[in-house]
């Protein structure tokens, strides 16, 4: 019965949300200083790294390009994708009902059971998890249909 | 007899609040430099976030933590949602969150890192229980925990 609620769709976008190990979004880290705690994918690229050399601009990008060679991705324009897509977390985020985002602080960030935060709602397990899918869709959705992302999944 | 510490109102339980548990903590630990709120004497506190009014009661440099003391007595160790919300909110703040356990009926102690503690409660049977004003907690059974004579 447990195997079988936690093979749906929704168990598994929250297992790997909790697996990314995330900085809580209640309430939000601002992402600055000591970022050696934060997933990789947040981390600013590493300039030191000459194989994977980053110009700082589209200009500079520009420049060591080769003729009809395609530009790389200079850190302004990752820095400004980077916060376009922060800020589309943070959108989502807020089309989440506070109950919506209690249940997602205790599943993802404090990485409780959901036999726990079931019975701490006082709901019974198969209607929770029905409940943690419905969340799981909304913010894929949410996420699916925000123009920062629809961007980012295009580029 | 008086009733026991989880049974006392909230007033009552401030009174005493990890009196026991921080002394015992302080006594057998070194570099450590109080963090957290003791009983502050300002009105309205509760108006002040929750995640800043759980931060850590101890900072320890040697090695870097933050920790929370808690203490129990005969019964399971009460931990609350809400405190455990917010301790995870200093758990990603760089620096690793201990739970420093006194039991006043064992005289001993346990200390579990804040993500251990998370492991050991959701692959056991940990039940729930309220407070008289409504707040959630957990029990964890002291079995769960490893003890160190005080």
């Amino acid at each position: 019965m447990g195997e079988k609620l936690d093979v749906s769709e929704g168990a598994r976008i929250f297992k790997a949300l909790q697996d990314l190990n995330l900085p809580p979004l209640s309430p939000l880290y601002i992402i600055c200083g000591d970022q050696a705690h934060l997933p990789p994918w947040v981390l600013k690229p590493d300039r030191s790294d000459r194989k994977h050399y980053k110009p700082l601009t589209d200009t500079e990008a520009l420049m060591i390009s080769a003729p009809h060679q395609e530009t790389v991705e200079s850190i302004q324009e990752f820095e400004i994708v980077q916060a376009g897509l922060i800020e589309a977390v943070k959108e989502v985020w807020e089309t989440l009902t506070d109950t919506e985002q209690w249940i997602y602080h205790m599943l993802v960030d404090v990485g409780l059971s959901m036999r726990l935060v079931a019975l701490a709602l006082g709901t019974p397990k198969t209607t929770f998890a029905r409940r943690r899918d419905d969340i799981a869709q909304k913010i894929k959705n949410e996420l699916l249909r925000h123009p920062a992302v629809i961007d980012y999944l295009e580029r | 007899m008086s009733a026991p510490f989880h049974a006392g109102s909230y007033g009552e339980r401030f009174q005493a609040m990890g009196d026991e548990a921080e002394s015992n903590f302080e006594r057998l630990n070194t570099n450590w430099i109080r963090f957290g709120f003791n009983r502050p004497d300002v009105s309205k506190f509760y108006q002040i976030s929750h995640t800043i009014r759980a931060t850590p009661d101890y900072i320890q440099s040697d090695p870097p933590r933050l920790v929370e003391v808690m203490g129990m007595g005969a019964k399971p160790l009460k931990f609350k949602l809400e405190k455990m919300a917010a301790l995870q909110w200093w758990d990603c703040s760089g620096m690793d969150v201990w739970l420093w356990i006194w039991s006043s009926t064992r005289q001993a102690h346990a200390q579990i890192r804040y993500r251990d503690l998370m492991t050991v409660i959701n692959k056991n049977d940990v039940s729930l229980g309220s407070f008289h004003e409504g707040k959630k907690y957990l029990n964890i059974s002291s079995k769960l925990l490893d003890w160190v004579d005080g």
